[in-house]
Formats: C-alpha cells, structure tokens, sequence
C-alpha cells in the first residue's frame, strides 16, 4: 500500500515536508500495523482549527485509492502504529516547493 | 524616596492584622501600609479573574508591581508529552550548562521587557503571569509553539530548523501568541488566523530588533534567521520581502497574490509587510510609532477573534487618528501601509 504523508504548520509552516512510504517496503509486522492504524483514520473528514498556534498537522493520503480522501492529523494522533509515518517523514521528507514562479 | 516595607512582600494577611494591632507605632504603621498595598493587589486580581473570554479590559498594574518577570525552565527530556517537565531553573536563579535552558530564560525575559517598556503590560496577560518555557521538546522537533500555558522549544532536525531557543524573534513570536490569546484571541484559521500569526512576527521582530539595539533601518526584518537549518537558509520569513527568505518561501506580498485555503504562515505575509512599510515610512526605531498602533488595534473592542485583513487595517488606521491625530504623519503612513499591500481601507 502506497501512502503520502505531508507536514504542514509548525513555526515554519509556511513550508511543507512530504514523503510517500510503500508498506511493501516494510517488515510485515509493521506493514500490518500501519495498515490497520490508516484504517481507523478519519479519510474525508474536514480538518478543524489546530488546537493550538503553531501545530504541526499530518496530511495522509493513498494514491491507489483516491476515493478515500485525505485523512488529517493533529500531532497527538501521530503516535503508537502511526508513528512510523512521522519518522518516515522526519529521515525521508522532501521540502515541497510551493514557491510562485518570479 | 520611600523605604522598601518589607512587610509588604513576606507576610500573610492574618499576620500582617495582627502587627497593625501591635503597641509599637511603627510596626503598626507599616503593617497597615502592607495591608493596603494587599487589598489593592487582591482587588485587582479579582477583577481579572472574573473577566470572562479572551480580552482583558485593561492590564490591571500598578506602578510600584510588575516590570520583573517571572520565569520558569523546564527541561521536557526529548519526550513528546505536553506536561511541564523537570524544573531546571526559577526566577533568579543563576544560569546552568544548558544552552537551551539559558536562551529560553534569556528570551523570556527579553519578550517581557519589551512588552513591559514599551506598552506597560506586565506578562502575556497583563497581569504578571509566570512564563513557562519548556527545552527538549521532543526527538530532534523542528518547531517551537505555545500551547495555550507554556511555550515549547524544540532541538530541530538539523536540516530545516536548528535549536529554536536560539531566536529571540522565535520566542517573541511565540510569546506574542499568549498576548493575542488574552486580547482579541484571533481564531487560528482563515484570514483572522493570518493575523494571528503576522501579530506575532511584528513583535516577534520588535523584541529582536530592542534586545539587538536595531531600528527600522539596520533590522534584517527576518524571522527565525538564527534557527534555520541549511535548507531554509537564510530565513523562514522576511517582513521586508515576503516570499523571498529562502527558496521555498511561499508567503505572498500584497493581496493580488493572496492564497486562498493557504497556510496561515503563507498570507501571514500581506500584514507583515505593511508593518515593514509603517515602521520604515516612519523611521526610528520600530516601537516608537508603529508598534503601538499595531497593538492599539490588537486591544481594541472591536478586533472581533474572525477579524480579516481589512477589518484589522480599518483599526490600525482609527487607532492612529486617535492616537495621533486627524493630520498626523503617523496616520498617513497608516494609509500607505495597507496601500502598498493592496488591502483597501
Ligand atoms: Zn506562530
């Protein structure tokens, strides 16, 4: 299963972290972890207010199954089976260049 | 000048009845002086106290209270836990090893001075309330934020941020959050969440350029240039020229490149640059002017917490005609502020 994940927020939120993960990738264990955790993700939901100024938020999306939506975290849901995407991300994220041309 | 009471600072209020009933006309003299500074004192934090919402009426200070902070250094460990950690150093006492810990004391106190000198407000809420800074936040956390009770400061990655205690302007910004949370408490979303972040760059820049001695001229008007790691170099922001602080800079300068749905860091910079052009247009030092407009605006009533752009800009104008007058340079340059950010008045 293929899975993006983006970073954005923070005191530098003008500025997003992104990575794609594949739990194909993944030693079977935590394969079947993160694929269980991504199942009880609320895929579609509107994102809220973060809770406080300056919040990291996770964006989670699977490009094999568009259809789901994305999927928005708040840090404290980063954690236990989910916190593979955020380390991932930490080692492996890319600075997106959402920079204007000129 | 008065002799210090000493009987003011130690003394529980049983006590202190019980000495202004003493045979000895001294202590009983200065007893009921430390018992009418008291009632004073607890008054006003019963006001406080039983306002409701964000805004306070008015810092409740007096002259002979506030103007010392009271700061407090946690040490969080690298855990990820938003509970206060191991105290590693109260008000004054001295420095330890850790760089953090010293930063975060010394950027602290630095924010409250600012606030202090310039606007006579003693804390974030006006009334005095202790600072808590929390280091270590996290493994390698590349962000600092404020969580509504303390300001948490991570060790960054190494590659985006760098240790975030390192920026005064970080800890203003930072520290600015809890202001605005006591004041117009501008909901984190949208335009109002722009502002809620631009409110906070403009004094983040203020406490750097006061700390640093730099006026309006010889500022870099960066924010976070000591805190970004090699790939954000030189800056996250800049007030001056919004878009262009290191190479992934998305933040537009004027509202024909406003982002709709962007992260309010983006639009943030459509305000931050129309306090650069008021304080430049001014000239002097940044707090001279300009600061107190822009504070003036964020007290006032009428700054609702979903407040757009133009609403805020309409305040920062009627708060300079107030302030300084119908004719005034200061309101003019008010004008040209939001013109050359396209935000109609
Ligand atoms: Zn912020």
């Amino acid at each position: 299963m293929r899975i993006r994940v983006r970073r954005v927020g923070g005191i530098a939120g003008n500025i997003a972290l992104a990575a794609e993960l594949d739990t194909a990738q993944l030693p079977a264990s935590d394969a079947t972890r993160l694929e269980g955790a991504l199942e009880a993700l609320p895929w579609g939901a509107p994102a809220g207010v973060p809770p406080h100024p300056d919040a990291f938020r996770y964006e989670v999306d699977l490009p094999d199954e568009p259809g789901r939506g994305t999927a928005v975290l708040e840090e404290s849901d980063v954690g236990g089976d989910m916190d593979l995407l955020r380390t991932h991300l930490q080692s492996d994220g890319v600075i997106e260049s959402r920079r204007r041309p000129g | 000048m008065r002799e210090h009471n000493p009987l003011r600072c130690i003394l529980p209020p049983n006590v202190l009845d019980r000495l202004a009933r003493s045979d000895d006309p001294d202590l009983r003299a200065s007893a009921l002086d430390a018992l009418r500074i008291d009632a004073r004192f607890r008054i006003a934090r019963a006001e406080s106290a039983s306002r409701t919402g964000g805004r306070t009426t008015a810092p409740v200070t007096f002259a002979r209270i506030g103007g010392a902070p009271n700061r407090t250094i946690y040490d969080q460990e690298h855990g990820s836990s938003q509970t206060l950690g191991r105290v590693v150093r109260a008000e004054g006492q001295p420095e330890t090893d850790d760089i953090a810990a010293t930063e975060a004391y010394e950027g602290l106190g630095r924010t409250y001075e600012y606030y202090w000198s310039t606007f006579q407000r003693d804390s974030i809420d006006g009334q005095g309330r202790t600072l808590h800074g929390c280091v270590h936040q996290g493994e390698n956390y590349p962000n600092a934020f404020w969580d509504g009770r303390a300001m948490f400061f991570g060790d960054g990655d190494g590659q985006m941020l760098t240790r975030t205690t390192a920026g005064v302007d970080v800890i203003g910004h930072e520290l600015t959050h809890g202001v605005t949370q006591y004041e117009a408490n501008l909901v984190y979303s949208g335009q109002s969440g722009a502002l809620n972040e631009s409110v906070s760059d403009v004094f983040g820049i203020q406490v750097k350029q006061r700390a640093l001695g730099q006026d309006v001229t010889t500022s870099d008007w960066l924010i976070g240039a000591d805190i970004v790691g090699p790939a954000l170099q030189p800056a996250l922001r800049s007030m001056k020229d919004p878009g262009q602080a290191n190479p992934h800079d998305d933040q537009p300068a004027t509202m024909d490149d406003y982002v709709p749905g962007g992260d309010v860091h983006t639009n943030s910079g459509i305000p931050n640059r129309a306090f650069y052009v008021l304080a430049t247009t001014l000239g002097g030092n940044a707090w001279d002017a300009a600061g107190p407009i822009w504070y003036a605006a964020l007290r006032d009533a009428r700054l609702t917490p979903t407040a757009t752009f133009q609403e805020f800009a309409r305040l920062t104008l009627r708060n300079a005609l107030m302030i300084y007058g119908q004719t005034s340079s200061e309101a003019d340059a008010v004008r040209g502020s939001w013109e050359a950010v396209q935000v109609p008045l």
